[in-house]
């Protein structure tokens, strides 16, 4: 049973942090139309992690995908994991693992 | 069984089990700050017995973030049974409502959307726990009646049937019976926390005791 009502339009975002959500990576994500996670702490399984919704703070990115996300997401947080998710691609980069997913739309909202 | 608070970040993936529709301060007074590639957030992390391991947290960005918290559990724990059994268990050790589960593992739902049941209202039962827990959050575990009311909205989120005024007592709104019926001595016999040894009543209010004081350790609710 699918747990999830899923509408591919609906968009996510993620806010600005110092570490994995910096104005430079937000350029590359919105270069690359792709948005990258690396697997949490004590994790080996990497993951994209946002909020569902338009973007409610100041600085962040908005996005929306055609890539369902996981079982593993709640009403307030989607996350998408690699291996887990159909369609969640697989990227190396500086020897670590990343999950990808493709955005259908972009917007960059901390430039 | 007794849920206790760990005292460091266990350093584990989680993944979100359940939302409950109470604020974190409600939960636990042992909040620490914390942030992942989602986000900040305020949590704290519990163990019952040998086995279970879990957080609650709120992230800034949370839907409701005032006035609900995130169940996590680790992420080896995915069989939705066995979500299912340590959820039960986490609610019944940690005193909370069954009516408080906004969402839970396996119930279908919609990004972005979350509603509190019906049901879920200010009990008389509840409204004792929660006037122990602002007492034993003020300076020497006391607060007056004055005091109790006050923080009252701030650690159960008050529903329209709550607020609605009393028919046979209109100067009073249904919530604030409720507190008061809550600190009666006299009722509900063995019931208080008066009986049970938790509280003691002092001029204009309670004090908890430290009976009260290791009940609420015994929760999670402080250490």
């Amino acid at each position: 049973m699918r747990d999830i009502e899923y509408v591919p339009n609906d968009p996510f975002h993620r806010v600005e942090n110092p570490t994995t959500q910096t104005k430079t990576i937000a350029l590359m994500q919105q270069l690359s139309h792709e948005i990258l996670g690396r697997p949490a702490r004590g994790s080996g399984q990497p993951s994209v992690k946002a909020y569902p919704g338009k973007l409610t703070r100041d600085r962040g990115v908005e996005f929306t995908t055609d890539i369902e996300p996981m079982p593993g997401s709640a009403p307030n947080e989607a996350r998408w994991y690699w291996e887990w998710s159909p369609g969640v691609e697989i990227r190396h980069k500086d020897g670590e693992d990343y999950a990808c997913i493709a955005v259908t739309s972009f917007s960059n909202m901390q430039p | 069984m007794t849920v206790n608070v760990l005292k460091y970040d266990p350093d584990i993936e989680v993944v979100p089990q359940a939302i409950i529709w109470r604020p974190l301060r409600y939960c636990t007074l042992v909040v620490r700050n914390g942030q992942d590639d989602l986000d900040r957030y305020q949590g704290a992390s519990f163990t019952i017995g040998n086995d279970i391991t879990f957080d609650l947290r709120v992230y800034e960005g949370h839907i409701h973030a005032d006035v609900t918290v995130t169940l996590y559990l680790p992420e080896d724990v995915g069989d939705e049974e066995h979500v299912s059994e340590i959820l039960a268990l986490v609610i019944e050790e940690m005193a909370i409502p069954v009516s408080a589960v906004a969402w839970r593992r396996g119930q279908k739902f919609t990004f972005g959307k979350l509603e509190r049941s019906r049901q879920d209202r200010l009990s008389e039962r509840e409204a004792r726990l929660i006037v122990l827990k602002i007492a034993a959050s003020q300076p020497g575990h006391s607060a007056t009646i004055e005091k109790l009311r006050e923080e009252v909205p701030r650690y159960f989120d008050l529903s329209e049937a709550d607020k609605k005024r009393s028919p046979s007592r209109p100067r009073e709104l249904g919530w604030q019976i409720v507190v008061r019926n809550a600190m009666s001595s006299h009722m509900k016999g063995g019931q208080t926390i008066f009986a049970k040894g938790w509280a003691e009543k002092i001029p204009g209010g309670l004090r908890v005791t430290r009976q009260g004081i290791d009940y609420l350790n015994s929760i999670g609710f402080s250490d």
